[in-house]
């Protein structure tokens, strides 16, 4: 592995808060003496300042933000687009269930004028077929009394 | 001519028996295939299906006639001329202000239903393919 990648690795950790004391001073050093990739110029700074606080500072350190690797930025986007994907999947299904409208081949005429958009006329048969649903279970009672 | 005479009232018999809800069939077609402009008419037709298989349980017409008294005069005459013919039926009129009827016909299952005020009415046809969920049948 080159000491690079290491170097890499070792900063991800850092960044997860799972570095050893041993660790850190590695990556001090590094940052502080090697000529760090243009990219990494932030990093040389950010580790200086660790560098010079840990001696003396109690302080809890805060990670900073500003780092991203690119294989967490995979990780993150593949989690998202997954969790999209599956939204999308979801609501489609939900959507699919509910587009099956039971009350498909529906229109209305009025005063001689046709309207068949069933999404603007939707809620009228609905309350058609609610009517009718009370009126067949009226129907019913007068079967069962009818003993038919 | 005797056998004749019975077969001809025997053929009678059977086409009154054909066309049990014909009055009231006849004018919901005419309705639906004639609608008129100047009626202060409203007609509403829907397929109700079953979400899971797509089948159609019942299918809905309904005519909502108001102002019409001639028209609505012509459905009462209708429901009382063919509940004669009903499985079942039942009317229920309430002093003269309301009438309810409710015609219904099995194998296949049909209800017929007129709600009339005054010189409004709404007349609710609907043809039962399948028991869905949704009804209550009810049974003892």
């Amino acid at each position: 592995m080159k000491q690079i990648d290491a170097i890499e690795l070792l900063v991800e950790k850092f960044l997860d808060g799972r570095t050893t004391n041993a660790e850190e001073r590695v990556l001090y050093a590094w940052f502080r003496s090697n000529d760090v990739p243009e990219e990494w110029e932030y990093l040389r700074e950010m580790f200086a300042w660790y560098e010079e606080g840990m001696a003396e500072s109690t302080m809890q350190i805060t990670q900073p933000a500003k780092y991203v690797s690119l294989r967490r930025v995979v990780r993150w986007v593949g989690g998202v687009a997954a969790a999209v994907i599956i939204g999308i999947v979801a609501w489609l299904s939900v959507g699919t269930s509910s587009s099956n409208s039971v009350y498909y081949e529906g229109y209305i005429v009025e005063n001689g004028i046709r309207y068949d958009n069933i999404e603007d006329i939707e809620g009228d048969i609905e309350a058609m077929m609610n009517r009718a649903d009370q009126i067949e279970d009226m129907a019913n009672d007068l079967l069962a009394w009818a003993d038919i | 001519m005797r056998k004749l005479l019975i077969v001809a009232l025997l053929l009678v018999a059977g086409i009154a028996e054909s066309s049990a809800q014909g009055h009231i069939d006849a004018l919901m077609q005419r309705e639906l295939h004639y609608p008129s402009s100047k009626r202060d008419v409203v007609l509403r037709s829907a397929v109700k299906r079953d979400p899971d298989t797509g089948e159609i349980v019942k299918r809905v017409t309904e005519l909502n006639v108001r102002d019409d008294k001639a028209l609505s005069q012509e459905f009462v005459s209708a429901f009382l001329a063919d509940c004669e013919s009903a499985d079942t039926w039942s009317c229920d009129d309430k002093n003269g202000k309301s009438t309810d009827y409710i015609l219904v016909w099995q194998n296949p299952k049909r209800i017929y239903s007129l709600k009339r005020f005054d010189d409004a009415i709404i007349v609710n046809i609907q043809v039962i393919y399948s028991q869905d969920e949704n009804t209550n049948p009810k049974t003892e």
